[in-house]
């Protein structure tokens, strides 16, 4: 990925879970239509029927992940 | 307890009161990542619930008992917490909120676009989390019901989950 793209998905993901003004990113954000088609449905069934996605799948780890990744945010100190 | 043991908790205290419920929106798509790249962090989780009074208010007393406390618009919910009132929530398809103050927010929904919830736990999966099975939406449902509900808050999460999504699946080939 690049650095524009990461950038942007940086903006994105801050945006969603801060309610930040979305005006401020909806020019970087596509219609609906471009988003939500044959690629997406594509790729979202081939997730799906992964074995590790099926029921009885353990996923303690998403939330550890999701839990560390908080704590980090949490501890992060700005620095001039 | 953190934000996650406390869910956890609060997902033994709903099966034991034979509550119906299955997890939709972000939290329910992080279930089905692989790795960090393809997780989204969101600050509450989404139940859904069936439009069942009965079911509703067993939700409720789940969550008091979980200590959270509910809330209907900016409002607490009023007491007493009983039938009628479940009722008219229901037939509203009026979101509840509950919270522990602490990091945990939880929506009991009655509402998944585009959704019925039978038609959304006859194809739901059960993961497991320490030990504890949690009723996930299909994926599909969950990215769907964003797609048709199209708020901007939706057209941010399909941008970058579709962006999540095409590094995960290019590191598979």
């Amino acid at each position: 990925m690049d650095a524009a793209s990461c950038a942007l998905r940086t903006l994105l993901r801050e945006a969603y879970n801060r309610s930040m003004n979305w005006s401020l990113v909806q020019p970087f954000t596509l219609p609906i239509d471009d988003l939500w088609d044959d690629d997406l449905r594509n790729a979202i069934a081939r997730i799906e029927a992964l074995p590790q996605n099926q029921s009885g799948a353990d996923k303690t780890w998403v939330e550890d992940l999701l839990a560390a990744s908080d704590e980090m945010a949490r501890s992060a100190v700005r620095r001039r | 307890m953190n934000e996650f043991e406390c869910f956890i908790e609060l997902v033994k205290i709903l099966h034991a009161g034979s509550v119906r419920f299955v997890l939709i929106g972000v939290a329910g798509v992080n279930y089905y990542a692989r790795s960090a790249r393809a997780s989204i962090t969101t600050q509450d989780r989404d139940l859904l619930l069936p439009p069942d009074p009965e079911n509703e208010l067993r939700a409720w007393n789940a969550c008091i008992a979980a200590g959270l406390s509910l809330s209907c618009g900016r409002e607490p919910l009023g007491a007493p917490l009983d039938l009628e009132l479940a009722g008219a929530i229901v037939s509203r398809g009026a979101l509840v909120q509950a919270t522990n103050g602490r990091g945990l927010d939880v929506d009991l929904t009655l509402v998944m676009a585009g959704h019925e919830f039978e038609r959304v736990w006859a194809e739901h999966r059960t993961f497991v989390v320490r030990g504890v099975g949690i009723p996930v939406a299909r994926l599909q449902h969950i990215v769907e019901s964003k797609a048709l509900a199209n708020r901007p808050k939706d057209q941010l999460f399909l941008a970058t989950y579709r962006d999540a999504l095409a590094d995960l699946l290019q590191s598979d080939e």
